[in-house]
């Protein structure tokens, strides 16, 4: 009888993480282990809804179309830059920021969605273009120069938005204001932290996407924000 | 930051649609075991990158990332 799959080789098997060799093995035991076949088709489901966007003709009324935007950014970049693998490479502690980055992740889609009604009439083209475009480079490029200019792209961006949301606000439910506005304020924090960690490591790969996800972050609740606005 | 955390798990609870019980089940997730596993799962931060951001060993991420995604799988069982 074969030994079941251990749960690590098993995770790094569905990550296409394993060797040839072991990937072999791991296919034979497949082939004829109905418990570790089940195992794999569960662990592979579960990555494929956490990766996955819903099947959902709403996008503004769910927060995974935020979380998808931010996935697919695997560019080929290496984080090390000479230091032993397992050290931290920037002094500022980092658990604020991941933490941050978690909280948000869950929460600013969700919020400004619940604090706004899902109306999707009025779009900003051309500060879609602008984003998509700044989007494209930061996701598909991750090359450490290119951070920079999609950041400003989207900051240039963000300050229309902040614009059409400032002189549009009144139209907007007092509490529906403040919602907007923890969770801007919440994203602005972690920018800054971020933006502090990064003037001590600049080249730092991990902090630079972190970054970037922030910014990304704080443009689609804005984006929220000002669709629901009528100017 | 734990106010945003408790309103975190109050919104993902309200959120509509098929993907309320996967929320549900990452925001009870202990701190740690949420942060890796959303970074490599949802946003796709390499193994390398979350050892480096967190602080601790490749080894060490990638248990906790197993262990989330156990304990994930474990809540939608319920």
């Amino acid at each position: 009888m074969n030994r079941h799959i251990d749960d690590a080789v098993l995770n790094d098997y569905v990550e296409g993480l394993v060797p040839e060799d072991v990937a072999r093995e791991v296919d034979g035991n497949l082939a004829s282990c109905k418990e570790c076949t089940a195992r794999l088709e569960a662990l592979a489901l579960l990555l494929a809804e956490l990766a996955g966007p819903p099947h959902d003709a709403s996008p503004a009324r769910d927060l995974w179309p935020g979380i998808q935007a931010q996935i697919g950014a695997g560019g080929a970049v290496s984080i090390s830059r000479g230091r032993a693998a397992g050290n931290r490479i920037f002094s500022f502690p980092p658990a604020e920021l991941v933490a941050a980055s978690v909280v948000w992740t869950l929460l600013s889609g969700g919020a400004v969605w619940m604090a706004l009604t899902a109306r999707q009439d009025r779009a900003v083209v051309a500060v879609t273009e602008v984003t998509e475009t700044a989007g494209a480079r930061a996701e598909s490029n991750m090359v450490l120069p290119v951070v920079g200019a999609a950041t400003t792209e989207y900051e240039r961006a963000i300050a229309s938005l902040e614009f059409i949301l400032e002189q549009g606000r009144d139209q907007l439910d007092p509490q529906t204001v403040e919602t907007i506005e923890m969770s801007l304020n919440t994203i602005d924090r972690a920018i800054g932290e971020a933006r502090q960690a990064l003037s001590s490591d600049p080249n730092n790969a991990g902090l630079n996407r972190l970054l970037i996800k922030y910014v990304q972050s704080k443009l689609r609740v804005l984006r929220q924000a000002s669709a629901a606005i009528q100017i | 930051m734990e106010d945003l955390e408790r309103y975190a798990i109050a919104v993902t609870e309200a959120m509509p649609g098929t993907k309320v019980d996967l929320e549900r089940a990452i925001a009870g997730l202990p701190k740690g075991a949420r942060e890796v596993l959303v970074l490599r799962d949802v946003q796709g931060f390499k193994y390398r990158e979350i050892a480096e951001l967190t602080g601790v060993t490749l080894g060490t991420v990638k248990a906790q990332i197993h262990r989330a995604r156990n304990l994930v799988q474990e809540a939608l069982e319920r």
